[in-house]
């Protein structure tokens, strides 16, 4: 009898050891393309959702694909316009899809947010006499965008009470891109990709 | 002798909700993979070879890959499949797709990453994926449960 007391005795305490051991506070390198979700804040994986439906949707639009079997045409992007009530990172959405995009070979790009490194390089080349004026960059060299890249992201919330839960919560997101020929002022393609996150906070339970 | 049995009581009663809370922190992964290579015979047409794997049964007796199927949008490769839910009930599930150039390099390799979808009851849906670039000639997708 005695015995079987200890055997219990040792089998749960050491049960209870094995699961603390087990599932202790651990460090380990996760993977970027398996971002979990936390949160039905706009997160990584939203974010690579986006850039993957827009990124495929541009480059098999058949009037774009028409002009991209001819040519490399230039574009601009300009930063996503967040209509949302969080804070994001917009810049980083189109950072995704400008990548994507040049990685297709079928696209060039303008990059705005570097032009005042490239005019004091230029005028660096030009007045510092250090550079060979016929190699020297001179300015109104550049190319100019033929298409402008142009975002929005926008939200919608709503929040349900239930006996069983004690929040439901929706998180509606939309993002819609478009691109736009700078000559002729004609839009020549847009998408919309739209993300539903749901949350549910169970009364009893975990 | 009493002090001993109300111990080996306490730590069952502790084990067991622990056992419950805790089943194990490692889940699985592994699920259904589908592949489809393209192939250009002598006189200029595409030949294409498909391949579907079940690494995880579990995953196969609720999900089938129907069809796999490919076409060049200009140059660029675009993959579709057909999925159908075996199930009455709504299941999630994740899917991958991995593309590969003629010599089987894969394009864009830290790029992938997992989307989640949803199958309702008995649905029928298809997936759809661009390849990264011009260059890609086989592609490859892995679903998983979420």
């Amino acid at each position: 009898m005695q015995k079987g007391i200890k055997f219990l005795l040792v089998l749960g305490l050491g049960t209870v050891l094995a699961v603390a051991a087990g599932c202790s506070t651990t460090y380990e390198y996760g993977d970027a393309g398996d971002a979990p979700v936390y949160s039905t804040g706009f997160g990584p994986g939203e974010l690579q959702q986006i850039a993957d439906s827009m990124t495929g949707s541009l480059l098999t639009f058949p009037p774009i694909v028409q002009v991209t079997n001819e040519r490399r045409p230039v574009l601009v992007v300009e930063r996503v316009k967040n209509k949302t009530t969080q804070h994001i990172d917009t810049e980083s959405v189109t950072d995704s899809i400008r990548t994507r995009l040049l990685r297709s070979g079928k696209f060039r790009f303008l990059d705005k947010s570097t032009d005042g490194q490239t005019i004091d390089e230029i005028r660096r080349q030009q007045e510092q006499g250090l550079t060979r004026q016929d190699q020297a960059a001179q300015f109104g060299t550049q190319e100019a965008a033929e298409f402008i890249l142009t975002a929005s992201l926008s939200e919608i919330e709503q929040r349900k009470e239930e006996f069983w839960t004690q929040e439901k919560k929706m998180v509606y997101y939309k993002f819609t891109m478009n691109l736009k020929n700078l000559r002729s002022g004609i839009l020549e393609w847009a998408d919309e990709k739209e993300i539903v996150k749901l949350k549910s906070d169970p009364r009893f339970g975990y | 002798m009493k002090k001993i049995s109300v111990l080996a009581a306490a730590a069952a009663l502790l084990a067991l909700p622990a056992l419950v809370l805790f089943p194990g922190c490692r889940s699985t992964t592994s699920g259904i993979e589908g592949s489809s290579t393209v192939m250009m015979d002598a006189d200029g047409g595409y030949q294409y070879s498909e391949y579907v794997v079940v690494n995880n049964p579990k995953v196969a007796r609720g999900l089938q890959i129907s069809t796999l199927s490919q076409e060049f949008v200009g140059d660029i490769l675009r993959a579709q499949i057909t999925l159908v839910s075996k199930y009455s009930k709504t299941q999630q599930y994740q899917y991958r797709f991995s593309w590969f150039d003629e010599s089987g390099v894969e394009l864009d390799a830290g790029a992938r990453h997992w989307i989640p979808f949803i199958m309702y009851g008995n649905e029928t849906k298809t997936l759809q994926g661009v390849a990264p670039n011009p260059s890609a000639r086989q592609f490859k997708i892995n679903i998983r449960t979420r």
